[in-house]
């Protein structure tokens, strides 16, 4: 008796492109982000920024022949809060540390290594969700707050429209930065808590670490060393505030690289990741 | 009560283990030695214009205090429970004939332990670098190591407590105590008023305007007395522990994936 | 009989979910089975009688005490988990030696403790490796350890066998039945139907958080009027005996299967089985061999289950 394999008569399916399968893990994951906590932190931070956007032009509308009228550098007011920048930083320790570090303490990461997903389609796709959430909160607020004080007369369409170029670039900047340092935390953390704390730590307390060694040694250059520091340069040459003590090219530079070199080391890492365990 | 003081150092033994397991240890170390490896920096620089003392109580009360231990306090007090509850591992001690108030002064107890293993030789290193690696070394501030030593103990001790209590409260332990640590404790002493006394750091900070008289931590007051900022933090964190117990107590643990 | 634990309308509510919906049942001596369907409610019971979560409403008392508040009882109490978490930091013999130490024991008779019990499930020299590297099988040996460890006199284990080896499993079905042969108490829920029917014949059966049947499974198997129960006789005569049983009241069907098999589906199967000999005594019929394929726990189940 000999054994004949059955004849199928359907073509198999045709698996879908890579960008799309990159696309499932990026929805799935921007969902997954969707908590109330992140919610409450993006308004929170809208409103703050809203304020500070709107007011200080309210009040120069009532300052009466008030020289130049409004300027470019008005724009620069959430930048210069602390609040606004503490606020984001939260929002990116909420909403990037669990972003990888779940998948592997749960081991679920194996559900996607094991499906035509490599390790760079996944950290693609982890990254682009937590670099949404990031710009919801730098950027959305503050083009919506221009279109604001344009719609209320406050400022003429030109000034709008290079503050909105002005906050988009700085916006971007900054989302390249968080993001990439939020993916390498959360790839290397075993919990997503040590993952938020370390965020939290990097971000906030590298700020306190230049700030002070500024204070006692003097030098501007140890400011490089703080991503806020950075920010606030290329925020201050951006909306033309003058006072900076950083170069704005390299501090947009030190960001680009902060980016690049963190998805870099954090790709390294997910490669070393043995995705089937036991 | 001889045995229930065992089983409570049971639970402190095993809970000071698990602080340090793995990578964990490492981390804390880093953590904690960051602030005598700044001042080490700067005083490495031979700088004549800087007093390394001086900047050594002002990273301490600046970075050390507010960042550095709160950030340990935080993600070791939120685990403490937290961790735990999320792992669905707390279904075995409060499975045994251990009274839970036990299990929340066992663990509290084992945090404290190895948190001040880190932070009191960091904090006294700093202190040290600060005055040997100085200008003009060995020039020693009357009351600066009692003033690190008391504060570092009394802020592990009330921040652990209240981070402990957060743990067992919410999921998002973690970014409630980042809101509270560096907004809260952060912004709120900046503010003219009373609103100050409603923070730990102000009574913290306080212990050094009573101990030592000159530099950063001197000139902060005194604007309260050494009793109230000693007793302050400490009734804090006694009361905080005892609401931990008295929830514990009462508190159903499910699991975080809840059956249907 | 005295009830080791006693469940009088029991209900848990997630939100809203429930997970258990007016549970009632009586839990004697001995080993009980506890069988549903995946989300019936069986962990949750599980928790509640070990006083992890609290009854929303109805009264549970494990050991003469309320399951809720009783710290003291657990002393006589061992639990084993549905999941797998341990403390992957610690090695297994370890874990054993601290749970036990949380009950009281000193620290030398708890690491004998933990040794015996280490070595009764049979986790061997792993016993002494940290838990991180430990297979399902491994986890679940040392979570059935930590339960036997300081000697309980009730032992709550929730799907104990998952993840063992099949010689694993009678090993461990062989201690649960050595176990209850002298004197303890187990309630065991399992997936593996045929594996509990193996320790014991009294059953609670649970779907939507309720219980649908509790008791011994063959009395549950002949009260199920609706389902006949069929027998299989082999004999070289089958048709004879068809006739024969045919006019029985109680017989709802006569099947023919292969040259020497007749299967009778009856109502009452006691009754059946009482009046067999009479007939093939009085007839001098031969019957070769007898089986009841649906006298089993899986079927009590399907039928009740669904």
């Amino acid at each position: 008796m000999s054994l004949h394999p059955p004849r199928y008569s359907l073509a198999p399916p045709t698996l879908r492109p890579h960008a799309s399968r990159v696309q499932v893990v990026f929805w799935a994951t921007v969902r997954e982000r969707l908590g109330a906590m992140n919610i409450v932190l993006l308004a929170f931070i809208f409103t703050v920024v809203l304020l500070q956007i709107i007011i200080p032009f309210y009040f120069a509308t009532l300052v009466p022949g008030l020289a130049n009228g409004p300027e470019l550098s008005f724009f620069y007011l959430p930048f210069a809060s602390q609040v606004w920048f503490f606020f984001v930083v939260l929002l990116t320790a909420s909403v990037g540390a669990g972003v990888i570090a779940n998948d592997l303490a749960t081991r679920s990461i194996t559900m996607y290594l094991a499906r035509p997903i490599t390790h760079l389609d996944y950290l693609v796709a982890k990254a682009a969700a937590v670099a949404v959430w990031i710009t919801i909160a730098v950027v959305a607020p503050t083009l919506l707050g221009t279109t604001i004080v344009l719609a209320l007369g406050y400022v003429p369409l030109p000034l709008a429209l290079q503050a909105a170029g002005a906050f988009l670039g700085v916006g971007i900047l900054t989302i390249v930065a968080f993001t990439g340092l939020a993916v390498l935390v959360s790839s290397a953390a075993p919990k997503s808590a040590y993952a938020a704390a370390a965020i939290f730590g990097l971000l906030a307390g590298a700020e306190i670490v230049a700030f002070v060694a500024w204070t006692i040694s003097g030098e501007p250059a140890v400011l490089y060393l703080s991503v806020e520091q950075d920010v606030l340069a290329t925020a201050q040459a951006a909306f033309h505030v003058p006072g900076g003590v950083l170069d704005p090219t390299g501090a947009a530079a030190i960001l680009i690289a902060l980016g690049a070199v963190t998805f870099y080391l954090a790709w390294r890492r997910l490669a070393t990741i043995d995705a089937v365990a036991e | 009560m001889r045995e229930a003081l065992g089983r409570i150092g049971v639970v402190a033994y095993t809970s000071w283990r698990g602080s340090l397991v793995g990578r964990r240890g490492l981390g804390l170390a880093l953590v904690a030695a960051t602030y005598p490896l700044l001042v080490l920096a700067i005083g490495a620089s031979r700088r004549t214009d800087i007093d390394l003392l001086a900047a050594s109580e002002l990273l301490y009360s600046a970075l050390f205090l507010p960042v550095l231990l709160l950030l340990l306090c935080l993600v070791l007090g939120v685990s403490l429970f937290r961790g735990e509850i999320e792992d669905d591992t707390i279904v075995y001690p409060v499975s045994r004939s251990l009274p839970r108030a036990s299990l929340v002064v066992g663990k509290f107890t084992g945090f404290v332990v190895a948190a001040l293993m880190f932070l009191v030789p960091a904090a006294l290193l700093g202190a040290a670098f600060g005055a040997y690696l100085n200008v003009d070394p060995g020039v020693r501030l009357e009351g600066l190591e009692a003033t690190l030593l008391v504060t570092t103990v009394l802020a592990t001790v009330a921040y652990g407590a209240f981070f402990l209590l957060l743990g067992l409260l919410t999921r998002q332990a973690l970014v409630i105590g980042l809101i509270y640590g560096f907004f809260w404790e952060t912004f709120v002493p900046l503010l003219p008023g009373p609103l100050q006394d409603l923070t730990l750091i102000h009574y913290l900070r306080a212990i050094g305007g009573n101990l030592v008289t000159t530099g950063p931590l001197g000139e902060i007051g005194p604007p309260v007395s050494l009793a109230t900022a000693v007793g302050v933090p400490l009734t804090f964190a006694l009361l905080v522990l005892v609401v931990s117990c008295l929830y514990l107590g009462r508190a159903e643990l499910r699991p975080e994936a809840s059956p249907a | 009989m005295t009830a080791i634990i006693s469940a009088v309308n029991v209900t848990k509510r997630y939100g809203e979910v429930l997970g258990l919906n007016g549970f009632s049942a009586e839990i004697g001596p001995g080993i009980t089975a506890l069988v549903g369907p995946n989300g019936a409610g069986k962990s949750t019971l599980f928790r509640l009688l070990i006083g992890q979560l609290r009854p929303d409403g109805g009264s549970l008392t494990v050991l003469d005490r309320p399951a809720w508040g009783s710290v003291g009882a657990h002393r006589e109490i061992g639990y084993c988990p549905e999941g797998p978490a341990v403390y992957d930091w610690m090695t297994g013999w370890e874990f054993v030696v601290y749970l036990l130490r949380l009950d009281g024991f000193a620290r030398a008779e708890a690491e004998r403790r933990a040794l015996d019990a280490v070595q009764t499930v049979g986790l061997g020299t792993a016993a002494h490796r940290r838990m991180h590297g430990y297979s399902k099988g491994m986890r679940q040996r040392v979570k059935i350890a930590q339960a036997l460890a300081h000697g309980p006199r009730l032992l709550l284990l929730d799907e104990p066998l998952n993840g063992l080896d099949p010689v694993g499993r009678v090993e461990l079905q062989g201690l649960f039945t050595r176990l209850a042969g002298s004197g303890h108490h187990l309630l065991v829920s399992s997936h593996v139907l045929y594996e509990l029917e193996r320790m014991t014949e009294q059953v609670v059966m649970i779907t939507n958080g309720r219980v649908v049947a509790e008791g011994n499974l063959h009395r549950l198997r002949a009260a199920l009027d609706a389902h006949p129960q069929s027998i299989t006789l082999r004999t070289p005569d089958p048709r004879r005996l068809a006739h024969l049983l045919a006019p029985w009241p109680h017989v709802t069907s006569l099947e023919f299967s292969g040259e020497d098999v007749l299967v009778v589906r009856t109502r009452s199967p006691d009754a059946f089985y009482q009046a067999l000999p009479e007939l093939v005594t009085r007839e001098h019929l031969a019957v070769r061999g007898m089986s009841s394929p649906d006298d089993d726990l899986e079927t009590v189940f399907r039928f009740l289950a669904g």
